[in-house]
């Protein structure tokens, strides 16, 4: 199958190779939640929520010099297009909890909220690929929402390597390609790198340039996160009538 | 209404006091004002919990637009008035201010709403109960004899509802209905199938709900499985009509595409976002408009192409059929607080609820199915009060969810 | 049994099928006689026995024509630790199949829908308030399935819940109707329940006129509601004095 269109160089669904897709936050849409967040990225459609810091629900678990950070992430029935009722807590669920929980904790100041616990709940609504990174995205900005310190906001984008040219942030039939994929997280103002899975094999020299890639696209989130959050706040300042 | 004119009530005008100005407007700024839109003025008061640390702050607008006509409809008698901590709380809910801010041990600079306090309990039954202090449920349930409820709405009201179509692309059709904090989302995917041999002349329809870990987090994990279940049940109950498929929702005859060969099955596919009670109605409205919404690829058979007798299906890319919808009904849900019955109640009203009846009612006024949740019993005579209130609420409700989905259709025809 | 034992499964399901096919025909006409002879206002006659499981703090065992239930009640024992704190009781019901209990093999298992309602149905006769921290146990076994099991096991798990001595307001009596075009026909066969057009399920405390559980399914007029509601009624004080009259035999038996 060919990814690139030999003649333009645009890929499939008519972008660039280092273009993203449209990326759209929107802040507060789970009115319960302590902060809440919905990211789109293309057609990928996850919402996340936050809860807490509040007290440790199960004693067994609190730490006693910082807080516990927990995550869950689901898909509904209807974010594939084939559609599948699937069992909660499976390996692949489970693996991204992880992910997203261990990218969440290292910049969430946790040693400020000792015995306590925050819950960070994403819900794919739709899945078009990049899942991972529009979850931690929308994580941001639910823990922006809710409140937290955390010492930077953390972005996330993917990158492949398809047709002999890196590829910035994949849709599902590229990601189902079989190529490299490479999903990095970054601490934006900081600039360290909090995430970074592969899984397959690249030449490091081509590799670098990938990541690069996934990097720049990570800044521009990141950029967009910001404005979306000032935003917010001139909002509430709005509403205070500030 | 003039600020000046008002009595000087205690609630309205905190007193400016020393502790005002507790955690937040420390000399030190803080760590991440970019970030987060901390207040510059916040109203604290020591709340006597069982943590001696803790204490609550509130903040609300001061120049809120809304505060004025809502302390106007104010009409609490003053034994009415909860004291204490609790009461205040809700007296200020009740004046439309939004409380933002708990704050632990001063260090550390926390936002935690209100909400956290309440964590979602889920006991055995899937009924959700909601840490309520004596005050706040004497403060509901005294609301509702007076027929002015916490959020100013009368007992047979609804929250305003809102409506939106094919928020799921890849779905046949979709909708996504708010009804206050209540948001749910419903799709509907249609797959070639095999009728079931006992009903050669029907379509299958089947409804999943599934209440995500984001509405509560006592849904986390297999936490949410048990009120999910009771759910679809409710809904398969409510829609799908009797065993012979007479008074169904849904025309299961309509989906049949070659008898006792193929049909089509309709998957309904729930998902609760946001839960502040009142799901089966909000759910149930969502099906509604999500059915209306769908669109079923056309399908050319072509029969006698095989030998085996598997009827060649040829499916339609272009042409789609739209839905008969007009035989849904709606679910109207009266939930009985002390001796009165209320519609559309919050997470805070169920769980003061002594029982709860859940009523579909069509468009002709008859009733498609009815489940009564919770535990306390009813006298025969209730029901049937209750029935014809749903009959009357329901259509008032059918109405609206019509123009909602007329709304919602035009406006995605013009994008 | 009364139906003629089949030897083939097999051609039994496709002549099965057929039979419902007529069966549903006959079922719109106004008037058709029920398989076993009764009219459409008749109960089936009620079988009912407590003290059926040793093991279980109290038991019943019920039987209405074909529908077999046999319900053990454990506790109040101490709930779970994982459990929160509660003032009051709680309850857990469970009802399951066994494999043999339907025509087709393997239909066991258990019942999630049927669970659920019964909790319901028993939640708001017991007074909970009475055994705090504890919990109550009903597990529900349909021995076979032959129509109306719901209503079977939500009266044979109250006599059950009498037996182990639980307080309670009253006990409660469940019984439910089909309804057939224009006709309602009271305590339904499985064989009538796969042609019904609707059905209503009451379980109510007949002391006190109280209805704790009801489900309706299918398209109703409140009109034919009101006559399904006071058929019910009617038979659930009706059943709750065999009930009655069942748990005083047993008293009287064992002192």
């Amino acid at each position: 199958m060919e990814y690139l269109d030999s003649l333009t160089g645009f890929r499939l669904d008519g972008r660039r190779p280092n273009d993203m897709r449209q990326i759209r936050g929107e802040i507060g849409v789970v009115a319960k939640a302590d902060g809440s967040a919905l990211f789109e990225m293309g057609n990928t459609k996850v919402i996340a929520a936050v809860y807490g810091p509040r007290e440790v629900q199960n004693k067994s678990q609190q730490v006693n010099n910082q807080a516990l950070v927990r995550c869950e992430y689901s898909m509904a029935n209807f974010s594939t297009g084939d559609r599948a009722r699937r069992p909660k807590g499976d390996r692949r669920s489970t693996e991204i909890s992880l992910v997203i929980r261990q990218t969440m904790e290292t910049c969430i100041l946790t040693h400020l909220m000792p015995r306590s616990q925050i819950d960070i709940f994403v819900q794919v609504l739709q899945a078009d690929g990049g899942t991972r990174s529009a979850c931690i995205n929308a994580a941001t900005l639910a823990l922006a929402d809710a409140g937290v310190p955390m010492c930077d906001i953390v972005t996330s984008c993917s990158a492949g390597y398809l047709s002999s040219t890196p590829l910035l942030d994949l849709n599902y039939i590229e990601d189902s390609a079989g190529g490299p994929d490479v999903t990095v997280g970054i601490l934006a103002k900081m600039d360290k790198v909090t995430l970074l899975q592969m899984d397959a094999k690249l030449p490091i020299d081509i590799f670098e340039n990938v990541m690069q890639l996934a990097i720049e696209g990570c800044k521009a989130i990141a950029q967009y996160i910001r404005g979306v959050l000032l935003e917010n706040t001139k909002q509430l300042e709005c509403c205070r009538g500030v | 209404m003039d600020g000046q004119s008002l009595p000087r009530n205690p609630l309205a005008y905190p007193p400016a006091s020393p502790r005002r100005s507790l955690p937040f407007s420390s000399s030190r700024p803080p760590l991440h004002s970019s970030l987060l839109p901390y207040p510059d003025e916040v109203f604290i008061f020591l709340a006597p919990t069982a943590h001696p640390l803790r204490c609550l702050a509130l903040w609300f607008p001061a120049a809120q637009p809304s505060a004025a006509p809502t302390y106007s409809r104010q009409r609490v008698a003053p034994p009415l008035l909860p004291s204490g901590y609790c009461g205040l709380v809700s007296s200020l809910r009740r004046l439309g201010w939004r409380p933002a801010a708990y704050c632990s041990s001063p260090p550390s600079r926390l936002r935690i709403s209100l909400s956290h306090r309440r964590a979602l309990v889920g006991s055995a039954t899937g009924k959700r109960m909601v840490g309520l202090s004596e005050g706040e449920k004497r403060f509901i349930r005294g609301g509702i004899a007076q027929d002015l409820r916490t959020d100013g709405r009368q007992r047979l009201h609804y929250r305003p509802i809102s409506v939106e179509t094919g928020v799921i692309p890849q779905a046949n059709g979709s909708a996504r209905v708010r009804l206050g904090a209540t948001d749910v989302i419903v799709s509907i995917k249609a797959e070639l199938g095999k009728p079931h041999p006992l009903q050669p002349d029907k379509g299958k329809v089947a409804i999943f709900i599934d209440c995500s870990p984001t509405a509560a987090p006592m849904f986390e994990g297999r936490g949410g499985e048990e009120l999910s279940t009771e759910l679809s049940f409710a809904l398969q109950r409510c829609l799908l009509g009797g065993r012979s498929g007479a008074g169904a929702g849904i025309d299961l005859s309509s989906l049949l595409i070659v008898e006792g060969k193929v049909c089509w099955d309709l998957y309904i596919d729930g998902l609760v976002v946001s839960s502040d009670g009142n799901l089966l109605d909000a759910l149930a409205a969502a099906i509604k408009v999500a059915l209306s919404n769908a669109g079923i690829p056309k399908v050319t058979v072509n029969l006698g192409a095989s030998p085996n007798g598997q009827p060649d299906v040829d499916v339609s890319d272009e042409e789609f059929l739209q839905f008969d919808t007009s035989g849904v009904p709606v679910v109207v849900t009266l939930t009985k607080v002390g001796k009165h019955y209320i519609v559309d109640a919050t997470s805070e009203e169920e769980s003061q609820m002594s029982s709860a009846v859940s009523i579909s009612v069509n468009r002709h006024g008859h009733i498609c199915g009815l489940t009564k949740r919770g535990g306390a019993g009813l006298d025969p005579s209730v029901i049937l009060d209750m029935i014809s209130v749903a009959k009357h609420v329901g259509e008032q409700l059918m109405s609206l969810l019509d123009s909602e989905i007329a709304a919602a259709e035009a406006s995605a025809e013009d994008q | 049994m009364a139906t003629n034992p089949s030897t083939y499964a097999l051609s039994q399901s496709s002549d099965s099928k057929q039979r419902l096919q007529q069966r549903r025909g006959l079922f719109q006409e106004t008037e058709w006689t029920r398989s076993d002879g009764r009219n459409f206002h008749q109960c089936r006659p009620a079988f009912l026995r407590t003290g059926a499981a040793n093991a279980a703090s109290g038991s019943a065992y019920a039987e209405f024509g074909a529908t077999k239930v046999i319900v053990s009640v454990f506790g109040p024992r101490e709930s779970k630790k994982a459990m929160m704190y509660s003032g009051t009781g709680r309850l857990n019901c469970n009802v399951s199949y066994t494999t043999f209990s339907t025509p087709v093999r393997g239909q066991g298992s258990d019942h999630k829908e049927y669970s659920s309602l019964l909790h319901k149905a028993l939640e708001g006769a017991i007074i909970l308030e009475t055994f705090p921290k504890t919990t109550v146990d009903v597990f529900a076994l349909v021995l076979e399935s032959g129509g109306g099991d719901l209503p079977v096991i939500i009266t044979c798990a109250s006599l059950a819940l009498a037996d182990a001595g639980i307080m309670m307001y009253d006990l409660v009596a469940s019984v439910s109707v089909s309804c057939f075009g224009r006709n309602l026909v009271i305590d339904p066969t499985s064989e009538e329940e796969a042609c019904q057009d609707g059905t209503l399920m009451i379980t109510c405390m007949p002391a006190r006129n109280e209805v704790t559980q009801l489900t309706l399914t299918g398209e109703w007029t409140t009109a034919k509601i009101n006559e399904a509601m006071e058929l019910c009624l009617d038979a659930c004080s009706k059943l709750a004095e065999i009930m009655r009259s069942c748990l005083k035999e047993a008293a009287s038996g064992s002192s």
